[in-house]
């Protein structure tokens, strides 16, 4: 058995917007999810305004642990996807190295509750 | 079974909650102490058998209201998506050849990417799922079928329930290889009957129920003679169990299931199915 080929998910977002059941509502509703690199800091219900947010001290220290790996990791990445597919590769390659800059400042924006769900 | 509808009182509560969030659970009779002792002691043998089984996992969901709503079973979820931790605990499990998703036609081709990348190692097989959990169930089976691909048993999982452990499903591969099928369940002493106008009810005879979790496991025989027969008769069940129960005489016996066995429904089970997979420590792709 095997899975067919297809261009790999990016990365990029960090809202994801998906139904779920919300406790106040007591019902399904859109979710918006926030994360920050890969960790996941807020989720708010669209319909009522129900938050979930990690405020723990932790949460920082989580985050700057993920950010390191994601740096550590990223020459292994890359080197991956570049052999796997070399045209895809380098034809994204100007584009994430503009954006990423960007990612990293919305992830800190996200992790701080200034303004933010 | 006719199975009434059931409320969880205080199961999952939200911080910030002032009332119980009511959640309809499929209940089951729980096996009495004898017959659990009985199966504990024969529990040794069944898992020394090496039965073969091909999981099917399932990830097409119902849909959404919301047209911008993200499939739930592609979140993210500790550096991956929440179906490629149910993937990758089933692709451990020695037992099990193949996995078969069965997927939204338009969501075929992420789902591709999604687990080519996170668990490029996994034997994966896609197919299309249905309307309904039900049909998703079929065409995975007749898939199955139609490929000639042989196994002792089918391994039903919910794409949604990323903490399913690999030793559950080993035991739950034993168990329904030796009596016909095996699912998981948790006591449930907070689970009441919910009656017209949502007034609460005894439940039946006081008999103590469960709330059942997947994967559900089965003999290949019992559930393509089911699933056959359901798709004859126009039959549509509420999950594999309840098939195989109305169309074949399979003993279907519940273990243990496992608290961490959740299945992602409140944003609060992201964050904690993402403690649990302990954030840090997974490999990166
Ligand atoms: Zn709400």
């Amino acid at each position: 058995m095997g899975s067919e080929g297809h261009a790999a998910p990016e990365w990029t977002a960090t809202v994801y917007l998906a139904e779920l059941s919300c406790g106040r509502c007591a019902e399904p509703s859109l979710h918006e999810l926030r994360y920050a690199g890969r960790i996941l800091v807020a989720s708010r219900c669209t319909n009522c305004g129900a938050t979930l947010r990690r405020a723990d001290p932790a949460l920082w220290i989580e985050y700057l642990e993920d950010l390191l790996q994601r740096v550590r990791t990223k020459p292994r990445r890359m080197a991956t996807r570049a052999l796997r597919n070399p045209r895809r590769f380098f034809s994204e390659l100007p584009k994430s190295m503009l954006t990423k800059p960007v990612h990293l400042a919305e992830e800190f924006r996200t992790l701080l509750p200034i303004g933010k769900v | 079974m006719v199975l009434p509808a059931m409320i969880a009182a205080g199961a999952r509560i939200a911080p910030e909650l002032t009332r119980p969030i009511r959640a309809v659970l499929r209940c089951i009779r729980v096996p009495g102490h004898e017959s659990a002792r009985r199966t504990d002691a024969n529990l040794t043998d069944m898992l020394s058998q090496k039965p073969s089984a091909v999981a099917v996992v399932l990830a097409g969901g119902n849909g959404s209201r919301f047209g911008a709503a993200q499939n739930k079973v592609y979140l993210p979820l500790a550096g991956r998506r929440v179906i490629s931790w149910s993937v990758e605990s089933l692709a451990r499990v020695p037992n099990v050849t193949g996995i078969v998703v069965a997927v939204r036609r338009d969501e075929r081709a992420f789902a591709a990417a999604v687990l080519e990348r996170e668990v490029p190692d996994a034997p994966v097989l896609l197919v299309d799922g249905g309307q309904s959990r039900h049909e998703s169930e079929y065409n995975a089976f007749r898939a199955i079928e139609e490929r000639g691909i042989n196994a002792d048993v089918l391994v039903v999982h919910d794409g949604a329930r990323p903490l399913i452990s690999p030793d559950l499903v080993s035991r739950l591969i034993g168990v329904a290889y030796a009596v016909g099928g095996a699912i998981p369940a948790l006591p449930a002493p907070d689970v009441v009957a919910l009656g017209e106008e949502g007034l609460i009810e005894p439940v039946m005879d006081d008999a103590p129920v469960a709330r059942v979790q997947t994967p559900q496991v089965f003999r290949t025989g019992a559930v393509l003679t089911a699933y056959h027969a359901a798709a004859r008769e126009g039959f549509i069940g509420t999950d594999t169990a309840s098939c195989v129960e109305h169309f074949t005489d399979t003993v279907v016996q519940t273990i243990p299931g496992d608290d961490r066995n959740i299945k992602v429904t409140y944003p609060q089970d992201l964050f904690t199915a993402e403690r649990v997979l302990a954030v840090t420590h997974y490999v990166m792709r």
